[in-house]
């Protein structure tokens, strides 16, 4: 994890309940994380196509491995602990 | 519009994080377009009509604007959602930055003296407050955290990702058309050496270094971090800029020793105090006949209520406290008090050089423009607001 990413105190809040602001960061974050992987999943089925691989058919019979599960859920973790990052975090008010 | 970093020290980044960062620069495109279009609609057809039932006026200030604005839920969202654009920008390249630091570091060792420029960092500057103690931009870590030039590669990086492209090619377009405004619009004017005050990544020195490859280009800042990383930069790029840790309140060069000092998007994040001692060092350093030239944002005196309103969302949500403070002076006004004289004035607003024909850009300089909602921000429409002023001969 990055060691300078988080290292403000305070975080500026706009709606009259700070949940409100933490939960627009969470809907960014997520969408951030849904277009990335729309993105990745488009490059892969064209460059699939391209390269003349049944690519769909493929992803839809696909079975994990135990260690492919593993990576997995540490990513699926990574993922929420972004997405729910502000929650607990103090927060000042308007001016 | 393209916003990679071609310069050496640039950044590979996968392709998971280039995704994040297009989706970043989409996102502050459609809040500062888009968003902030119907903020305005919703301004005009809601707040300011309620505002003149109960005060049987318009607001006649920024501060009355923001008053009324504050419970607006468009304001809310827009405001809301920046915030986080902002930090999003930067947590998009701090990891990767992160990964990179030791082939940056590597690299600008390498680097180091390749091109006949030079790095002078001096322990006894003290960082002032409103560096060492704040995160400006609410970039994480602030500019000065150490002499590490991870500070200096987190900005180049972020920047480019908050710029979207609208700041240049190597984000040089500032300091490409201020450098060629005054070629253009001074050819007589020959500047043998130039200084570049508040230089961080040292990206408009760079620029100042093509247009005028004959002049000597010093660049200063007050974090080691910044010059450390501008000076890798600057060689990776074949330009020799001189680089050296000096507040620019206090400069360290003898009297009448350049003939140009610029700064840009500087002055606006120094106390009233500061600018002042600056302006004075400035008048000092500069030769007679020298120019002293920064681009910055417009004053408020050029600008209605709402602009001023919308331009100071920076200073209370961006971690910018003294951005307002420098808006409300008269540029003009703070110079004559320093010692220069009122008719070497001049003030102007330039379409950005990086993006228009040749032609285009000469017409635009001998008309030196007028202010309006575009200039100095970053829409698809930006022009570059600019003020001079001549040292006596």
């Amino acid at each position: 994890m990055s060691k300078v990413a988080d290292t403000g105190k305070y975080r500026q809040s706009f709606f009259e309940s700070e949940s409100i602001d933490q939960i627009v960061t969470m809907i960014l974050e997520l969408a951030t994380e849904v277009w990335t992987v729309r993105e990745r999943l488009y490059v892969l089925e064209h460059a699939a196509d391209k390269l003349g691989i049944p690519l769909r058919k493929a992803l839809e019979e696909y079975q994990y491995s135990e260690a492919e599960a593993a990576e997995l859920t540490a990513m699926r973790q990574r993922m929420l602990k972004e997405l729910l990052r502000t929650v607990g975090r103090k927060s000042k008010g308007l001016r | 519009m393209s916003f990679a970093l071609t310069h050496g020290l640039k950044i590979a980044f996968d392709r998971d994080t280039s995704a994040r960062q297009k989706f970043v620069c989409e996102l502050r495109a459609y809040i500062l377009n888009e968003m902030a279009a119907t903020m305005r609609s919703s301004y005009e057809d809601e707040v300011l009509p309620a505002f003149e039932r109960k005060h049987g006026r318009k607001p006649t200030t920024e501060d009355e604007v923001h008053d009324a604005m504050r419970p607006n839920t468009c304001f809310k969202f827009y405001s809301s959602i920046r915030y986080n654009a902002q930090e999003m920008v930067w947590r998009s390249v701090i990891p990767s930055v992160e990964r990179s630091m030791a082939n940056i570091e590597r690299e600008i060792r390498k680097l180091s003296g390749k091109s006949g420029g030079s790095l002078q960092l001096d322990p006894s500057v003290q960082v002032p407050e409103n560096v060492a103690g704040l995160e400006v931009h609410l970039m994480p870590g602030g500019y000065a955290p150490s002499n590490s030039p991870l500070a200096g590669a987190i900005y180049d990086n972020g920047l480019t990702v908050f710029s979207a492209g609208f700041m240049g090619r190597e984000l040089d377009d500032i300091g490409l058309s201020m450098s060629n405004y005054v070629k253009q619009r001074f050819p007589e004017f020959h500047p043998r050496r130039i200084l570049d005050c508040g230089t961080t990544v040292g990206h408009n020195a760079a620029a100042w270094a093509r247009t005028f490859p004959d002049a000597q280009i010093h660049a200063i800042d007050v974090s080691a971090a910044m010059l450390t990383y501008a000076h890798g930069r600057a060689e990776s790029c074949g330009l020799p800029v001189h680089f050296k840790q000096m507040d620019a309140t206090a400069l360290a060069y003898p009297d009448e020793s350049f003939d140009i000092v610029f700064s840009s998007m500087f002055l606006h994040e120094l106390s009233l105090d500061d600018i002042r001692a600056f302006f004075a060092e400035a008048k000092r350093v500069l030769r007679p006949g020298g120019l002293l030239l920064c681009m910055e944002l417009p004053p408020n005196r050029e600008l209605e209520p709402y602009e001023r309103f919308y331009l100071d969302w920076d200073s209370y949500y961006n971690c910018e406290p003294f951005y307002r403070t420098f808006r409300d002076q008269d540029p003009e006004d703070l110079l004559v008090a320093g010692g220069f004289q009122r008719e070497n004035y001049f003030q102007f607003v330039i379409p950005q050089f990086s993006y228009i024909s040749e032609s285009a850009f000469a017409t635009a300089v001998q008309k030196s423009g007028l202010v309006d909602k575009d200039t100095g921000r970053l829409s698809t429409d930006i022009q570059w607001f600019g003020f001079g002023m001549w040292k006596q001969r």
